[in-house]
């Protein structure tokens, strides 16, 4: 009989799995569709690189909207709302990678609540937006996020 | 609107200063904490996933008018926890621009 007794370096690491991650990102108002595009397509390509286990669940353009304070004298952004499930190893890579772009104002990564089941919906702020198109519109005239078609 | 000067009466018109809008401001007020009060716990409805800081509709509705603060139990109703969970995603929605620090 054998006691494998292991350090915590090493408990760490045989047991790292992947978590559910939720990633905005907010781009600048003067920029170009191609410019954002290209962008998006690296830190995707950067996150797939890395680990075979990272992969893209849901992602989500909330629109060019209004922000309630100026930051870095834009008075709007475009929002990106990606989920992921990451291992944990490539979360300071992936900040750095963000941090050297120049068009990304602002991001925030958070670790998500909720399973994968409940990613599958759309999100709380998707919904509203859907809903105050309907109520103006009278009909639903939403273009579905162009990055979901290109990625996936 | 009669005003009564000694014996004489007078009747005013409306005139641009002086509104009956002012009168309605006072009341409006006195409503206000019958509204958001312990009493009429009118957020009880809320629910623990319905406050995140995707949903700033409902965020906005649990600050305060004057300087967008985040509003005291006594006045929003909330569970203690639902109150701290408030308390986190407002700092984030206020972080991502969705939600003004100061009014």
């Amino acid at each position: 009989m054998k006691l494998l007794v292991k350090n915590k370096n090493d408990r760490k690491k045989s047991n790292y799995t992947s978590k559910l991650y939720e990633l905005i990102i907010l781009f600048k108002q003067d920029i170009n569709a191609n410019a954002m595009h290209q962008d998006i397509v690296s830190m995707m390509n950067f996150i797939k690189a890395n680990f075979k286990e990272n992969k893209l669940i849901k992602s989500e353009y909330w629109g060019l909207r209004p922000l309630s304070y100026n930051i870095k004298n834009n008075k709007k952004a475009h929002f990106y709302y990606f989920v992921l499930s990451l291992n944990p190893e490539v979360l300071n890579k992936l900040r750095e990678h963000i941090k050297i772009n120049e068009n990304a104002i602002r991001y925030l990564l958070l670790l998500s609540e909720n399973d994968e089941e409940f990613h599958k919906k759309d999100s709380i702020l998707m919904k509203n937006l859907k809903s105050d198109i309907e109520k103006e519109m009278g009909e639903l005239q939403w273009n579905e996020s162009f990055i979901c078609k290109i990625i996936v | 609107m009669i005003m009564s000067v000694g014996n004489e009466t007078q009747s005013v018109t409306n005139i641009e200063g002086i509104s009956n809008i002012a009168v309605d401001v006072a009341s409006s007020a006195s409503n206000f904490n019958t509204i958001f009060s312990q009493q009429n716990k009118k957020h009880s409805v809320i629910k623990m996933h319905m406050i995140t800081y995707q949903n700033t509709s409902l965020l906005k509705s649990l600050l305060t008018d004057v300087s967008r603060k985040v509003m005291s139990r006594y006045n929003s109703g909330l569970n203690r926890k639902l109150q701290i969970k408030l308390r986190k995603e407002v700092i984030i929605s206020r972080y991502l621009g969705l939600l003004p620090y100061v009014k």
